[in-house]
């Protein structure tokens, strides 16, 4: 008999991968007598749907921006570095390194 | 020739916002997002650039997801050094939640209805803050796993780590974030 520390082992890897056989049999078996073993499974679903949906909202939410500093950093490296590449293709001599 | 620098300065402007939103929900840290922008605006600047297939967001996602794993990868293998006795098939650590004989310690509850708590702000702004508090590398693994939608044969390839890895540490990242949820949502409800 799977206990409880072991079923929710196998129902946190079924997230993740089709079961053998044997071990749904398992799992299933506990899940009919063992109540928390049966809300442990719903909260593993609730809570990949959830920090989904919290990724999305991050995604989606507007009001988050690259702060004034960060851009003006980011635009300053692009430069240089767009700079670089310029006289790179200017010189392709002093480009090769070897 | 091609790919003026004004290009990239427009690159910026029209995507820095999206793209950084894009790491942030992944990396879950506004300096870490800024510098995988950075870095991914300097590769799309420094590669054979821009070849018109894709649009210029969906080609610049491309890069950024690699810079996010390639965060993951680095962090990965430090957490894996300081920790190399975490790992077994038996999931050690996890005698906190369970008693003598496996059996639950403090059994779960009832969360009740999954779609009416999905839009309950407090629930998830408390997820978040379970998400915060797991150690680093679990919650990488779990926010790669469930945020990213990466399967696992490419989570332990692109981190390099083991199957057997994989799952303890996702396995952990649940047992810790229903573990918070219940004591700091649900008790003080």
């Amino acid at each position: 008999m799977l206990d409880c520390k072991h079923a929710t082992q196998l129902a946190s890897q079924a997230m993740e991968k089709q079961l053998t056989f044997r071990q749904q049999m398992a799992l299933r078996f506990h899940l009919l007598m063992c109540d928390a073993c049966t809300q442990f499974t719903r909260q593993l679903q609730v809570l990949r749907k959830a920090v989904g949906q919290l990724g999305r909202h991050i995604e989606n939410d507007e009001r988050l921006v690259l702060s004034k500093h960060a851009r003006e950093r980011i635009a300053k490296a692009v430069a240089i570095q767009a700079r670089q590449n310029d006289e790179a293709r200017r010189n392709p001599d002093l480009d090769s390194t070897d | 020739m091609t790919a003026p620098a004004a290009h990239q300065h427009d690159w910026l402007a029209e995507h820095g916002d999206y793209l950084y939103r894009y790491a942030l929900a992944r990396l879950r840290d506004p300096h870490l997002a800024e510098d995988a922008v950075q870095e991914t605006l300097l590769a799309a600047l420094a590669g054979s650039g821009y070849a018109g297939k894709a649009s210029p967001r969906t080609w610049l996602t491309g890069i950024l997801k690699h810079k996010i794993i390639d965060h993951f990868r680095r962090q990965q293998r430090e957490t894996t050094l300081e920790t190399p006795e975490d790992i077994s098939d038996d999931a050690p650590g996890m005698d906190e939640f369970f008693a003598e004989r496996g059996h639950w310690a403090e059994p779960p509850q009832s969360w009740g209805d999954p779609g009416s708590l999905l839009q309950q702000d407090q629930f998830l702004q408390t997820l978040q803050e379970c998400m915060d508090r797991l150690p680093g590398n679990l919650a990488r693994i779990f926010l790669l796993r469930e945020v990213e939608e990466t399967d696992n044969d490419e989570i332990c390839k692109e981190l390099e780590i083991t199957p057997t890895n994989a799952w303890v540490m996702l396995y952990r990242a649940r047992m810790g974030l229903r573990k918070c949820l219940e004591m700091n949502w649900l008790g003080g409800r």
